[in-house]
């Protein structure tokens, strides 16, 4: 399926988009004059919406997975100061739950940022008024960002997760029955979503720098002359970056710990 | 690993193309035919009904995209790029997102429905090549077409046939055992006949069925299953076919609606006897046949179909299509008036409509 298609002179594939360190360095929000600290807050804020909205409408990992890279992507062309990010974390989620053949119906989507939104500003329970012209502008404005969002991507949005590879490289490297080594390489992927490394790396190298994370930290012993990510077309320099990068997410996962804390009380 | 450009494709607005007519109105939205106002080329323009789209950009046209992007080949029509039309605020108008295909000269219903048009063996055997090497190409990629039938076949100029309208296709795994499928999809007269009875894990097979009605139509011009309901779809189907029994299709008491409908017993498959007024063909009789087999298990599959003695046997399929050439009008279905076509043509179609409910094709 991972046939190029040319687009008006753009030869494209299904492979994901990978950014030039130029257009990471200067977002649309910086030059809007968001400092980088704010935007990198807002990533991961959208990010961890996008999460705990997808937990509440029981949707799979791969759905919040595609709303992330999405919403992650958008705000490379869009600036964080002029487009909301809660609303556009609405749309993604929502449009990632149709691209993964999931759909949600718009309805559930506004009412459970509604129910996060009031449990983060701890506010008590309250069922959302489906008549109220508040609901009427959130979901017109959620249809509005749809758009916008495909229409940014080029329409595309299907991306390509690392979870497959994982499964596939832990497979040859025969450490397919280590269950704890899965789950933690599984761990670090679903946590690399709310950086840019989606934009930075392809998924091969995402998924071979988390078993190495994961392999690391359970003292495992993986091939190392040559390095065995070398078969899978991961580059040393590449992973040294990402390892970089990862230490970015030990700092907030207070952050993902809060949410997920409002998402288990909100659940049960 | 080579790097993609990081560039998504651009998306133009549509006034870069001029619309000339419409060319069709289907459930999911209208296609016109327009031409770049520059490159003078000519374009199909399928609008995304976005109107009262309540739940957003619509989960089918996503697919469509997602599906029509991925597949590149000479029989599956061609999206060059997607377009938008600004709305208006003033007018509260909203904004469209279309499609923009390669142009094709005709579809097959429009071209079958014409009498003037006429077809010798070999350009049937080219035509029926083209739409199983379609075919083959899409389900070897794992994509289901799922709305198969002769309007949503292209025809060029030059007498390619193209397979078009993925509206309602999808990708399908084989590992995955349970689909959850709908089984409300592929226009009455070309469901086959585990969807009528309520199969949700079906897979390529049910497109093979669409394929065997659509060859039958290069001979008796019409759809030989021409149903009113899905209960006297399936009667028809066992009249041609046979009944339906568990002796010859093993699962299908396993079917949801097996047991609701009450359908004829002890019919006998009649296919080749009652097709071979039309179809002369042995050959051609034979696939037909193994097309409209009742057990999606043992029908043909594409492949198996183009390494059927068909395509192997004098005359081979033609290198063109003579009459399309002659032809200065384009053929679409939606363009032609039914009641202008001359009943002395079309017997069987006047008979029809005396009678309704009965197998009158033959
Ligand atoms: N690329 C094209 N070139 C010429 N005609 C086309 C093209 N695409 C569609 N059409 C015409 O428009 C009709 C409807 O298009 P289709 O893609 O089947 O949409 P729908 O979902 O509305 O049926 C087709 O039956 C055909 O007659
Ligand atoms: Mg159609």
């Amino acid at each position: 399926m991972a046939v190029p298609t040319e687009f008006s002179g753009v030869v494209l594939s299904l492979e994901n988009t990978i950014y030039p360190d130029e257009k990471l360095q200067e977002t649309p929000s910086q030059l809007d004059g968001l400092s980088k600290e704010m935007e990198t807050n807002l990533r991961i804020a959208g990010c961890e919406y996008i999460q705990a909205a997808g937990i509440l409408l029981k949707l799979p990992q791969v759905a919040m997975a595609t709303a992330q890279v999405l919403y992650q992507r958008y705000y490379y062309s869009k600036s964080f100061v002029k487009y909301n990010y809660e609303i556009c974390a609405m749309a993604c989620i929502f449009l990632a739950a149709k691209i993964e053949e999931h759909p949600r119906r718009i309805r559930d989507v506004v009412n459970v940022f509604y129910h996060i939104r009031r449990k983060l500003n701890e506010l008590p329970n309250k069922v959302m008024d489906y008549m109220s012209n508040e609901y009427f502008h959130k979901k017109s404005e959620v249809i509005k960002a749809e758009r916008r969002v495909l229409k940014e991507l080029g329409f595309c949005v299907h991306v390509k997760h690392p979870h497959k590879c994982i499964v596939t490289y832990l497979k040859i490297l025969e450490c397919n029955d280590n269950t704890e080594l899965i789950q933690k390489a599984w761990n670090y992927m679903n946590d690399s979503l709310r950086t840019d490394v989606f934009m930075r790396y392809t998924p091969e190298t995402i998924a071979c720098a988390c078993i190495y994370l994961s392999a690391r930290q359970l003292g495992i012993g993986l091939p190392s002359n040559p390095p065995w990510y070398e078969v899978f077309d991961a580059t040393t320099k590449e992973m040294e970056v990402y390892l970089l990068i990862v230490s970015v997410i030990d700092s907030v996962d207070m952050l993902i710990y809060q949410v997920k804390y409002v998402v288990d009380i909100i659940a049960s | 690993m080579s790097k993609e450009p990081y560039n998504y494709p651009f998306i133009h607005d549509v006034g870069k193309y001029e619309k000339i007519t419409k060319i069709g109105h289907g459930t999911f939205g209208e296609v016109f035919k327009a031409r770049n106002r520059i490159s003078k080329e000519f374009v199909a323009l399928k609008r995304v009904l976005l109107g009262n789209e309540k739940e957003g950009f619509p989960i089918t046209s996503l697919r469509e995209i997602k599906i029509l992007r991925a597949l590149k080949h000479d029989n599956i029509v061609r999206l060059q790029e997607i377009c938008r039309s600004k709305g208006t605020p003033q007018s509260r108008k909203r904004g469209s997102i279309y499609l923009v295909f390669e142009f094709c000269a005709h579809d097959l219903a429009g071209l079958l429905q014409n009498p003037q048009v006429k077809f010798n063996l070999s350009e049937i055997k080219r035509m029926m090549k083209h739409l199983l090497s379609g075919l083959f190409y899409i389900h070897s990629n794992k994509v289901l077409h799922r709305d198969l039938k002769a309007a949503n076949v292209l025809v060029t100029r030059d007498g390619v046939l193209k397979l078009a309208d993925f509206g309602l296709a999808r990708v399908y795994s084989r590992k995955e055992k349970t689909h959850c499928f709908t089984n409300r999809v592929v226009t009455l007269w070309y469901r086959a006949p585990e969807l009528l009875l309520g199969c949700r894990d079906y897979g390529p097979a049910i497109d093979m069925w669409a394929i065997g009605c659509i060859m039958a139509e290069f001979w008796t011009r019409s759809a030989i299953m021409q149903g009113n309901s899905e209960t006297n779809q399936l009667t028809l189907i066992t009249q041609l076919c046979g009944s339906i029994t568990p002796e010859v299709y093993p699962d299908v008491d396993k079917l949801d609606l097996f047991k609701k409908f009450d359908l004829p017993a002890s019919q006998k498959r009649r296919v080749k006897e009652r097709l071979s007024h039309y179809v002369r063909d042995r050959h051609a009789l034979d696939l037909i046949d193994r097309c409209l087999t009742i057990d999606p298990a043992k029908r043909i599959d594409s492949d198996s179909a183009l390494n059927h003695d068909f395509f192997w046997s004098d005359p081979l399929p033609a290198s063109k299509i003579s009459c399309l050439s002659r032809l200065n009008v384009s053929m679409f279905e939606f363009l032609i008036d039914r009641k202008t076509t001359n009943p002395q043509h079309r017997p069987e179609q006047s008979q029809m409509s005396q009678q309704p409910g009965y197998d009158r094709v033959f």
